[in-house]
């Protein structure tokens, strides 16, 4: 759980720490095909708010894992991703401060990899990865209308509908009256 | 035109009411046959598994049978249920109203023998409120068609009530448990929900002499690893500790007050953090 104060458009950085366990010694074996990692951020505004880490690869056993991590402010706030901030770190990439990740990372997930080849994970410590997410805390936004406003309003403009269709139904009315012996005298007269 | 019209009908009112009173006397005729007929159909009436409906009066009282009537051949015996499936239903306890005999005590026979089998001058009302049917069996009964017409009391649907209310207040009961439950899975939850899912865990301070054999046991659990590929299942790592925790957050504060170094260090390269 991380508290991060007032949101005033403060910098958020999570991290997502991905390393394949199995036994490298066994081989190619051992390595993960088609690993994925995706970061679900919440969409609403709170003064709570809970992000959500997969990691996934089509022969890894469990697959997907699944971790949480918690925000919490004094106010509502809500979190919006940092363009461009999504970055993997491997062994390899850590020099050049990282590898740019598809923003698709928070939405469908995206391949990553340590061996070059997308989605292929190979197993062991000395080849774990780390995937950093910049997030900015903004002030939530203010509901308006608030739902009270908002059943108030429906109200008022269906009665509104409904009063100009009375109104204009007692027009036709009105309106018919001296109209149809008018149109009867007229045709009597025609023939 | 007026008044032959008059005339006729001044005519027609005497032949009008010899037509109605021979009608009613036809109709009194057909009656009293069909009253004949109908006393012939006693052994129907005292059918009390045929809907009322299907009597001929059923504002009559309707005769009671006689303690062997149910015997005779060629006559109308009422449907009878074995006895557990009369008289259990699920919920019903020894609390449950007026179903707190023990079984033991209980007569061989079920509701509607107990009551059928009675003598004419018994007590039909004693009987039921000794002893009342299950829900369960009065279901049974009601798709049988059956009905308790002897003295005019007992139907299903009385007895249902009086002895659907146990079963009601103990759904109520499941249900507000279920409630309870509900609400308590659903406030726990979150505060519990951390990893997922629950997988095997690997011990990296559990040593092992051959990692390449899989088959030694001091291979399983170990830091060996998993045969497999899976991700974040390690333990007691030195460079992440517990690995299933793999998602965490830091603001920008944090972060640079706690830079003055390398915090994440793996084997042989490190990660600025």
């Amino acid at each position: 759980m991380l508290d991060v104060g007032e949101p005033d458009l403060q910098l958020v950085t999570v991290r997502l720490y991905v390393n394949n366990g199995a036994n490298e010694a066994l081989g190619p074996r051992s390595t993960a095909h088609g690993a994925r990692v995706q970061l679900s951020l919440p969409t609403a505004s709170g003064p709570a708010l809970r992000a959500r880490g997969r990691i996934s690869a089509a022969d890894a056993v469990p697959s997907p894992v699944e971790d949480t991590v918690d925000f919490v402010a004094p106010s509502a706030f809500r979190l919006k991703y940092v363009p461009g901030s999504a970055r993997l770190f491997t062994a390899a990439s850590f020099a050049r401060k990282g590898s740019p990740l598809s923003p698709r990372v928070l939405e469908e997930g995206t391949l990553i990899s340590n061996t070059g080849t997308p989605g292929e994970f190979e197993a062991g410590f000395d080849k774990d990865a780390v995937v950093q997410i910049g997030l900015r805390v903004m002030p939530a936004e203010a509901a308006f209308p608030s739902e009270a406003t908002w059943i108030a309003l429906v109200t008022l403009l269906g009665l509104g509908l409904l009063g100009a269709i009375a109104t204009a139904g007692q027009r036709r009315a009105t309106a018919r009256k001296p109209t149809f012996p008018l149109a009867v005298g007229a045709a009597a007269i025609i023939v | 035109m007026a008044l032959p019209l008059a005339g006729a009908r001044a005519c027609r009112r005497p032949q009008a009411g010899g037509r109605a009173a021979a009608a009613s006397a036809r109709a009194r005729s057909r009656a009293s046959r069909v009253r004949r007929h109908r006393l012939r159909l006693r052994p129907l009436q005292r059918a009390s598994h045929l809907p009322r409906s299907l009597l001929s009066r059923p504002a009559e009282p309707i005769e009671r049978e006689s303690s062997g009537g149910r015997h005779r051949p060629g006559r109308w015996c009422t449907f009878r249920c074995p006895i557990s499936v009369q008289y259990w239903a699920p919920g019903v306890t020894g609390q449950a109203g007026r179903c707190h005999e023990p079984a033991s005590e209980r007569p061989a026979s079920g509701p509607v023998t107990a009551r059928t089998a009675n003598s004419p001058g018994e007590d039909h009302d004693a009987a039921e409120t000794h002893w009342d049917p299950t829900p369960a069996a009065v279901t049974d009964e009601s798709r049988l068609g059956v009905r308790r017409a002897e003295g005019g009391r007992a139907s299903p649907v009385g007895s249902r009530s009086s002895l659907g209310q146990p079963i009601r207040h103990r759904r109520d009961r499941s249900a507000g448990l279920l409630v309870v439950v509900f609400f308590t899975l659903a406030c726990c939850s979150p505060a519990a929900a951390e990893f997922y899912p629950d997988r095997p865990v690997f011990d990296y301070q559990k040593r092992a002499r051959d990692c390449a054999s899989v088959t030694r046991p001091d291979t399983r659990r170990s830091r060996c690893g998993a045969v497999d590929p899976v991700f974040n299942s390690f333990v007691n790592t030195p460079s992440y500790g517990d690995e299933r925790a793999f998602l965490d957050a830091r603001s920008r504060k944090t972060q640079k007050a706690e830079l003055t170094g390398t915090c994440l260090t793996s084997g042989s390269r490190t990660s600025s953090w």
